[in-house]
């Protein structure tokens, strides 16, 4: 992939580009955005084929929607994790059973924990842990904590209050201490 | 344990697993190329010369050959009536055969008069 030749450039800038035909502008929202889409589809569901299949799909509705994308109105990244955000509960609702089943149970498994610790050990185990949360709870967590987000842009993409947010995030949090506390010396952290 | 789940938050941030693969952005890179709007080209307009504004402004074939018909017959009225009215009228103007008088035009104007 070319490094971005438009750095300094907004998305809401390359967009216009991208819809006025400039296939330079679709390179560099492409190298820019879909890191982003696919991460955030990932944590949500833990799979990196659906994560995929979700990136492809969000990304697809941004290029169909660039003739008409009114600059200043939305972020694209904000418009972008809404899109995200729905597709995955769409396909968490299609699949809950199996995905819940799917779930291996850390506490009872020490065979798959230890694989975990040589490989990747820490990230898998918190997103194992994600993916017990409540959905709402998840998404905010990750919004916040790993995508790095500010509350009013959570607020914005998850359609509720800051107050809202906050309260999300710190159950969330709770909740995933709760999850990985057994776990703490075979994370290595016996000792923080 | 808020240190460890703001650890755990960091070390997820640059996980691999949750970056694209190069196939990924290639399929991506493909759609936004594949759905681009192709952007709307002005085409010139059309030179037009002088003659063919002048044309165009008289209704074209139509009233270009009515204008040709009416222009031609001016033309045959000029020559058609030059013997009769401008040569011999002025003639009769410049020419001392000049007097004409109520009676010459026929009727009996006199009486006319008279009556009056």
């Amino acid at each position: 992939m070319p490094r971005d030749s438009f750095e300094d450039a907004s998305d809401d800038a390359l967009l216009v580009l991208y819809a006025n035909g400039d296939v330079a502008a679709a390179r560099s929202l492409t190298a820019r955005l879909t890191p982003k889409v696919f991460g955030h589809a990932f944590r949500m569901l833990g799979d990196r084929a659906e994560a995929e299949d979700i990136a492809q799909e969000a990304l697809i509705r941004l290029w169909k929607q660039a003739p008409n994308w009114r600059q200043g109105e939305a972020k694209v990244t904000t418009w972008l994790y809404r899109v995200v955000a729905n597709l995955c509960t769409d396909r968490l609702r299609r699949t809950r059973g199996v995905a819940l089943d799917a779930v291996p149970e850390p506490e009872d498994d020490a065979v798959s924990a230890a694989e975990a610790m040589q490989n990747q050990a820490r990230t898998d185990a918190l997103q194992l842990a994600l993916n017990q949360l409540p959905e709402r709870q998840k998404q905010a967590v990750i919004l916040r904590h790993i995508e790095g987000l500010a509350n009013p842009e959570i607020a914005e993409i998850m359609d509720v209050g800051v107050e809202a947010v906050e309260s999300l995030t710190a159950r969330g949090k709770r909740a995933l201490a709760k999850l990985l506390a057994g776990r703490k010396d075979e994370l290595g952290y016996s000792d923080g | 344990m808020d240190d460890m789940l703001n650890n755990l938050f960091e070390e997820a941030r640059g996980a691999p697993d949750a970056a694209p693969g190069d196939d990924l952005m290639a399929r991506v890179l493909a759609d936004a190329i594949a759905l681009q709007p192709v952007p709307a080209v002005v085409a010139d307009r059309p030179r037009r010369s002088l003659m063919r504004a002048i044309f165009d402004a008289v209704g074209g074939w139509q009233g270009t050959s009515g204008l040709v018909a009416a222009t031609m017959a001016s033309v045959w009225i000029g020559f058609a009536g030059t013997d009769t009215l401008t040569l011999e009228g002025l003639q009769a103007v410049v020419g001392g055969d000049t007097d004409y008088y109520l009676s010459d035009l026929g009727g009996d104007f006199s009486f006319t008069i008279e009556e009056g």
